[in-house]
C-alpha cells in the first residue's frame, strides 16, 4: 500500500528551544496513525509543519509522494482540525461550514449539499441558524471537528479530536475516520488519549520532547516493554528516558 | 495604595507592556509611533493654525472652542467605550483574578489608576505637542491646560466605569440610553458651532467649555463652582457604584477595542452570506463586508466618520479667516480616510486573526482571503471617503475640483486599504486593542497613503492645474495610482505563504 503521508528527519525548534528533532514516520493508506506523547512533546509542531502552518528547519514532509514545499496543492487532499480552533464568532454554523467548503474548494452547488449532510451528521441541524458565538464550548468543537470533513479529504490530520466532545459527538468522530480510511484515505491523530488510541489507531509513534522513541503497531509496542496496555506502555517508555 | 491593588494594577501593565520589556522590535515600533504621533500632533495644530487661522492665545474664543472640542471628544471616546465595557478586564483576569478573594471596588480602584496611566500613556505626548503648538508663543498656558486635562481624564474614566459596571449587572438598556444622552450632550457644543448656532446660555453650562476656559485662564464665576459640583455629582456616583458586587457577571471587556463582547454577534442577521453561488473571489469579498458589517466595525466606522464630520465642519466656522476651506477640505480627507481601513485592520486583529488557520490550511486559501479583504477594505473605505468628502463640501458650500477631489477619495482609499493589510502581514502577533501597535496601524496607512499619493496632492493644491486638469495628467495620475495599486496588492500576495509560517505560533 503506498505511503499517503511521509515524514523524514523532521527538525523545528523555537529560538533556541528544540521542539521537534530527526522525526521521521509514515502513514499508508488505510491506516489510522496515532501521534501520542505528554504535554510539550511536539505533537502540534508537527501537525502544524504537516498542514504548513509552521516551516521546517530541515527534513521533508511528502503528502500523497509530493513535497509539500513544492506546491501548495496537497493542501487540498487534508482535512485538518487544529487543537483549540478558534471559530469566526460572527457567523452562522451554516456560514461557517460553508466558508470551509469554499475555502476548501469545493464547488458551490456540492457546498450546499455537504454542508447539508455534515450537519446532519454531527446533529448540528436545528442550530445551522444560530451564530457561533453563542454556541457552547462542546457545540462549536462540533462544528469546527465537522468542518475537517467538509471537503472529503483523502487525508485527515486532527489534533486532540475527541477533546470536549461527549460520547456522541466521539463516536461520529471514529465513524467519519473510518469511513475516510475505509475509502482509501489515511489519519494521523495527535492525543493524550491513550485508551482511545489503543483501540482506535493501526499504528502509533510515541515523541518525547520532540523525539521519536517508539513506533509501530500498537501490540508490538506493548510486547516490546511488557505492558497490558498501551497506557502502561506509555509510562514505561517515558519513564525510561 | 493598598498591596492588593498594588497587584493588580502591575499584572494590568505588564499584560499591556510586557511585550516592550521582552521584543527590541516593539520597543523600536513604540519610539518610532511616538515620533509619528508628536510630528502628526504638531502638523495638525499648524494646520489649524495656517488653514483655520488661530495664532496663539490672542485668538481666545477659536482656542477655547479648539480645547472644548478635543475635551469632548476624550469624553465620547471614554463613554462610547464605557458603552461597550468600561472595565478592561482581559480573559486570565476574569480566571484568576475575579475569582480571587478580593473587593470588587479593589479590583475596580485598580482598573481605574491602570486606565488613567494607560490614556496618559497614550494620549498626553500627542496632546502637549499639539497644545503647544497652537499656544506657541503662550506656553505659559500649558500647565494649567495640563492640570485640567488631568481632571478631563479623571471624569472620564471615571463615567466609562459607571457606564460599564451598569452593563455587566444586566442594565443594559440603561446603560445605552445614558451613554447616548451623555454622547449627544457631549456633542452639543460641536454641533452648535456647526450649525453656526450662537447659544451661550447651553454653552457657559457645558463641562468641556468649562474646563477649556479653565485650562487657558479664562474662567468665568460660576466655572470652579460649577466644576466642583460636576466632579461631586460623578465622583459620588462612583462611590455608589463601587460597591456593587459586579464580579459574578465581568465577561472579558474591552479586549475587543471598539466591538461587542463576542456573545452578541446579533448585528446585521440579516445579512446572508450565500456559499452555494458565485466565484470563489467574489465569494470572499462579499465575506469581508459582512465579517465588518457583523463585527462592529462598519458602525464604529460611521461614528468616527460623523465625529470627524462635526469636528471639522465646527472647525470651519470657527475660521473666519480661513485662507482656502475648500482645500482643507481635500487635505482632511486624505488625512482621515486612512482612518477607516486602520479601524478595520485594528478590529480584524482582534476577532479574525486567529480564525485564519481555515484559510491558512487551505490550497491557496491564503492568498484568496487577503485578496478579498483588500478589496472589501477598498469598497468600505472608499463609500466612507466619497460620503465624508461630499458632507464636507455641502457644509462648507464649496465643490470646485469634483474630479480630482473624487480621484484623490479613491486612491487614499486604495493606498490606505493596501497599507493596511500589508501590516496585517507584517505583524508577528494580534495587537492588544489600543495599545502601541493600535497605533502603529492607525500612524503608517495615514502616513504612507499621504506620501505615496504626494503627486495628487500637490496637483490637487496648485490651483491653476487643479481648476482645469490637463487629460495628459490626468493620465499620467491614473497610470502612477493603476501601478501603485498592482505593486502593493502583489506585495500582499506574494506575502501570503510567509504569513502562514508567521501565523503557525499563534492560530
Amino acid at each position: 500500500m503506498e505511503d499517503l503521508l511521509q515524514i523524514k528527519g523532521l527538525w523545528k525548534s523555537y529560538g533556541g528551544t528544540l521542539a521537534v528533532a530527526d522525526l521521521s514516520l509514515s502513514i499508508k493508506a488505510g491506516k489510522i496513525h496515532g501521534l501520542l506523547g505528554p504535554n510539550g512533546a511536539g505533537k502540534t509542531t508537527v501537525v502544524k509543519c504537516i498542514v504548513g502552518l509552521l516551516k521546517p528547519d530541515k527534513g521533508e514532509i511528502l503528502v500523497n509522494g509530493v513535497e509539500i514545499t513544492s506546491s501548495e496543492s496537497y493542501k487540498s487532499l487534508i482535512g485538518y482540525l487544529p487543537e483549540d480552533p478558534a471559530l469566526p464568532e460572527y457567523l452562522t454554523v451554516e456560514e461557517f461550514l460553508g466558508y470551509l467548503a469554499r475555502l476548501r474548494s469545493v464547488k458551490p452547488q456540492e457546498a450546499k449539499l455537504r454542508v447539508g449532510e455534515l450537519m446532519e451528521i454531527f446533529s448540528l441541524t436545528r442550530l445551522k441558524h444560530e451564530f457561533i458565538g453563542s454556541l457552547s464550548k462542546g457545540l462549536r468543537r462540533r462544528v469546527a471537528v465537522a468542518s475537517a470533513f467538509i471537503h472529503k479529504p483523502k487525508i485527515l490530520i486532527l489534533d486532540e479530536p475527541f477533546l470536549g466532545l461527549d460520547p456522541e459527538g466521539q463516536l461520529k468522530v471514529k465513524s467519519m475516520v473510518k469511513d475516510t480510511v475505509k475509502r482509501g484515505g489515511a489519519a494521523l491523530i495527535s492525543t493524550h488519549m491513550l485508551d482511545t488510541a489503543e483501540r482506535f489507531c493501526d499504528t502509533v509513534t510515541i515523541v518525547y520532547m520532540g523525539r521519536e522513541i517508539v513506533s509501530g503497531d500498537v501490540e508490538s509496542i506493548k510486547q516490546v516493554v511488557d505492558a497490558n496496555s498501551l497506557e502502561e506502555a506509555f509510562i514505561k517508555l517515558i519513564n525510561r528516558r | 495604595m493598598s498591596q492588593s491593588i498594588q497587584a493588580i494594577l502591575a499584572l494590568k501593565l505588564k499584560q499591556y507592556y510586557g511585550t516592550l520589556r521582552i521584543s527590541a522590535i516593539a520597543r523600536i515600533s513604540t519610539i518610532i509611533t511616538y515620533f509619528l504621533i508628536i510630528f502628526s500632533a504638531a502638523g495638525a495644530a499648524i494646520l489649524m493654525r495656517g488653514l483655520y487661522g488661530i495664532a496663539g492665545i490672542e485668538d481666545l474664543p477659536r482656542i477655547i472652542t479648539a480645547i472644548a472640542f478635543m475635551f469632548s471628544t476624550l469624553f465620547i471616546f471614554e463613554i462610547y467605550l464605557g458603552m461597550k465595557g468600561g472595565i478592561t478586564a482581559l480573559r486570565s483576569e476574569v480566571d484568576f483574578i475575579l475569582p480571587s478573594p478580593i473587593k470588587p471596588s479593589t479590583y475596580l480602584i485598580a482598573d481605574l489608576i491602570f486606565q488613567l496611566i494607560f490614556l496618559n500613556v497614550i494620549l498626553t505626548p500627542a496632546v502637549s505637542t499639539f497644545m503647544a503648538t497652537l499656544l506657541y508663543p503662550d506656553e505659559r498656558y500649558l500647565l494649567t491646560f495640563f492640570i485640567f486635562y488631568e481632571i478631563s481624564i479623571l471624569m472620564a474614566v471615571i463615567m466609562a466605569h459607571i457606564l460599564g459596571i451598569l452593563n455587566v449587572k444586566g442594565y443594559g438598556r440603561i446603560t445605552k440610553i445614558l451613554g447616548w444622552t451623555l454622547i449627544t450632550f457631549m456633542l452639543i457644543p460641536i454641533i452648535l458651532n456647526m450649525l453656526d448656532m450662537q447659544a451661550r446660555s447651553i454653552i457657559v453650562f457645558h463641562p468641556s467649555e468649562i474646563l477649556a476656559r479653565l485650562a487657558v485662564g479664562a474662567q468665568e464665576t460660576l466655572d470652579i463652582p460649577l466644576l466642583v459640583i460636576c466632579l461631586a455629582v460623578i465622583l459620588v456616583s462612583y462611590l455608589q457604584a463601587l460597591r456593587i458586587k459586579i464580579f459574578s457577571d465581568v465577561n472579558p471587556l474591552l479586549t475587543t477595542g471598539f466591538m461587542e463582547p463576542s456573545s452578541r454577534w446579533t448585528k446585521f442577521p440579516y445579512l446572508k452570506l450565500d456559499f452555494s453561488k458565485g466565484s470563489l473571489h467574489s465569494y470572499l469579498i462579499k465575506f469581508h463586508l459582512i465579517r465588518i458589517c457583523r463585527d462592529g466595525s462598519l458602525g464604529t466606522s460611521m461614528l468616527f466618520l460623523a465625529v470627524f464630520v462635526a469636528a471639522n465642519m465646527s472647525l470651519s466656522r470657527i475660521a473666519w479667516s480661513s485662507l482656502r476651506p475648500e482645500l482643507a477640505s481635500t487635505i482632511l480627507t486624505a488625512l482621515y480616510i486612512p482612518l477607516i481601513p486602520a479601524l478595520l485592520t485594528i478590529n480584524w486583529n482582534v476577532t479574525e486573526r486567529m480564525n485564519l488557520w481555515s484559510p491558512a490550511s487551505s490550497s491557496n486559501g491564503l492568498r484568496s482571503y487577503l485578496d478579498g479583504m483588500l478589496l472589501s477594505y477598498i469598497i468600505v473605505s472608499t463609500l466612507f471617503a466619497i460620503g465624508f468628502y461630499t458632507l464636507m463640501n455641502i457644509m462648507i458650500g464649496e465643490n470646485p475640483f469634483m474630479i480630482l477631489d473624487l480621484f484623490l477619495a479613491l486612491t487614499t482609499s486604495i493606498t490606505s486599504s493596501a497599507i493596511s493589510t500589508l501590516m496585517v502581514l507584517r505583524s508577528k502577533k494580534p495587537a492588544a486593542a489600543l495599545s502601541h501597535l493600535t497605533l502603529l496601524y492607525t500612524m503608517i496607512p495615514m502616513a504612507g497613503s499621504m506620501i505615496l499619493d504626494l503627486p495628487l496632492l500637490i496637483i490637487r493644491a496648485l490651483e491653476s492645474l487643479a481648476t482645469n486638469p490637463p487629460p495628459s495628467l490626468l493620465a499620467f495620475l491614473i497610470t502612477y495610482q493603476l501601478l501603485l495599486f498592482l505593486i502593493l496588492r502583489q506585495g500582499i500576495l506574494s506575502a501570503s505563504k510567509n504569513l502562514a509560517y508567521v501565523l503557525g505560533n499563534s492560530v
